[in-house]
């Protein structure tokens, strides 16, 4: 379980989060919602270990995140950042191999395991016949699937992932969504995702964390948390809201 | 071309290239005297100019070439920045400031190298001082206080170079440009090259991850600080005995991983020895040509890698789509 307590979050010169507990277990889809600027990134990167916290503790299957080297975390924790240099000097292929490198044991090269996972996660992502395309010649959305693909090929227990729909179209971010969600339900991989779309926070996560400004934070259950009251303090302007629990959506603009 | 026969072909070029540099000199020999002299151990006049004269300075020049390429393709990591090169950071011209000094000063051989030692072992502790914040590397400072240092070193060569008397000044300039004729016990730079190709190899592959970005690496299970650390001190180590043993030989470590990158390979786990071979066999034809062309005179060999190393690159980006 990764979970953490009593957590401050600071960046320079501002409060971010504030005496924020909560636990991520296997097989649960978290999702956070926020407005821009509210720290969802930065607490992403403070449960991955990239950010220092400002207080509290964070805690992975019993030991203090602080304890585990590097590579110990990359075995445990994948991570999708929301943003990285576009440049890569390799193949798509090549590109998603890297995600094994937590676990690589040999110098030379990469083991048949290895190859076979990148290859599961290309098909995943429908890559498989971009494998031998270079990577700096994909689209955006294609070069997000790989990202995605490499993501999957570190097979990681548990997922932090930055807005892992961005640049995808329609059919791409239901599929993604529906793999993170069975990859949670079948493998128990622990998942947490910052989104900004209510209606797949909504259909997909079961618990939800809400960042507001000042470093006050809600965090419960989906349908608890997914309130039109709750979300119009959020993001402070009126919504209109149809349906209810999984279906719930909310569009912009007081009744 | 698939990396495999790169790497073939690489392999027969380095010593090809190595052998064809003790066949020239100011005394005639064949191949079959050369090859007497290289297996058999009997003391005559061609056993002394192979072992005494022409196989310290060929394979120096193998070893500082072999040695500046390692260090460009680990700066070019480093500072993900595609010009850097062994001088970037103001090392040589560290080194140079200390060895110009020297020579100035009218001093020994020995002591222009250990000024050249103290000058770059300087200019590492600075860069390496100002560029350090706590307990990270920040790759923009670090370039930028490399390249300020380097301009500072270059005027003051420049104000050596006019104080310096006429009979000075000559040495003055073959130095800077790149003199590999006072190569003579390679054997410790020899073994330096084979630890830091060791080293490569073991951290090429967190070398392909560091290139997607520190945050990335560290995503990836990369120990990034450490990493960055060693990276910055074997390439200023690969630099500081390069410059030691042949001056400052200017555009190998610039080209040549450019070069293996043109030729397709990029994964550092081929790059980097393939880099070594091709710097290693590149410089020792530079330097061959460079005393043959115009012998007995010698030309700089700084000039004959940039006047080769240009059409080489520039026919390859053409033909890059």
């Amino acid at each position: 379980m990764l979970s953490c307590e009593n957590l401050y979050l600071r960046y320079p010169g501002k409060l971010l989060c504030r005496n924020l507990s909560l636990e991520l277990k296997p097989g649960k889809c978290w999702g956070i919602l926020g407005q821009n600027g509210s720290g969802k990134t930065t607490l992403l990167q403070a449960l991955s270990g990239l950010h220092e916290p400002a207080g509290g503790s964070i805690v992975l299957n019993g030991r203090l995140l602080q304890s585990y080297s590097r590579r110990q975390l990359g075995q445990k924790l994948g991570v999708l950042l929301q943003e990285e240099d576009s440049w890569f000097w390799g193949s798509v292929l090549e590109y998603v191999l890297l995600g094994r490198h937590p676990h690589v044991a040999s110098l030379f090269g990469w083991s048949a395991k290895d190859e076979e996972l990148a290859w599961q996660a290309l098909q995943k992502m429908e890559l498989t016949e971009f494998a031998q395309r270079q990577m700096n010649s994909l689209s955006g959305g294609e070069r997000q699937r790989a990202r995605l693909a490499q993501l999957l090929a570190q097979d990681a227990m548990y997922l932090l992932l930055d807005e892992p729909l961005q640049h995808l179209d329609l059919r791409h971010q239901l599929q993604t969504m529906n793999l993170l969600r069975e990859l949670a339900a079948k493998q128990g991989k622990a998942v947490l995702m910052v989104l900004h779309d209510m209606l797949w926070v909504a259909r997909y996560c079961d618990q939800v964390l809400l960042l507001h400004d000042q470093g006050h934070t809600v965090n419960g259950t989906a349908t608890a948390v997914l309130t039109r009251e709750n979300l119009e303090a959020l993001y402070q302007c009126g919504l209109r809201q149809y349906g209810a629990g999984q279906d719930a959506h909310f569009i912009p603009g007081a009744d | 071309m698939p990396r495999f026969l790169l790497l073939a072909v690489l392999l027969i070029v380095a010593p090809l290239t190595l052998f064809v540099s003790l066949l020239y000199g100011s005394l005639d020999l064949t191949a079959a005297q050369v090859f007497n002299a290289l297996l058999v151990n009997t003391p005559s006049l061609e056993h002394d100019v192979i072992w005494q004269l022409r196989m310290p300075r060929s394979a120096g020049a193998f070893v500082c070439g072999a040695l500046l390429a390692l260090s460009g393709t680990y700066l070019q990591v480093l500072l993900r920045n595609p010009l850097a090169d062994p001088y970037i950071l103001g090392i040589s011209g560290g080194a140079a400031v200390g060895a110009l000094a020297a020579i100035l000063l009218g001093l020994s051989w020995g002591v222009v190298n250990f000024s050249a030692l103290l000058g770059a072992l300087a200019a590492i502790t600075v860069v390496f001082g100002l560029s350090i914040r706590a307990g990270s590397w920040n790759v923009h400072r670090l370039l930028l206080t490399g390249v300020v240092l380097s301009a500072g070193c270059s005027a003051l060569i420049s104000l050596l170079l006019v104080l310096a008397p006429a009979p000075e000044l000559r040495g003055m300039l073959f130095w800077l440009m790149g003199d590999l004729s006072h190569a003579e016990n390679i054997l410790p730079t020899l073994a330096l090259l084979l630890l830091l190709a060791a080293l490569s190899q073991w951290q090429a592959g967190s070398l392909n991850v560091l290139s997607l970005g520190q945050l990335k690496a560290k995503t990836l299970g990369v120990a990034v600080w450490p990493l960055q650390t060693g990276i910055y001190f074997c390439a200023a180590l690969a630099t500081v005995c390069a410059v030691m043993l042949g001056g400052t030989i200017g555009f190998v470590g610039l080209i040549i991983p450019h070069l293996v990158r043109l030729l397709g390979v990029a994964d550092h786990r081929w790059l980097l020895p393939l880099a070594i071979l091709l710097g290693g066999s590149f410089l020792t034809a530079a330097d061959t040509l460079s005393r043959t062309l115009w012998a007995p005179n010698q030309l700089p060999v700084g000039v004959l890698t940039a006047l080769l190393g240009v059409p080489a690159m520039l026919l390859l980006l053409s033909r890059k789509r």
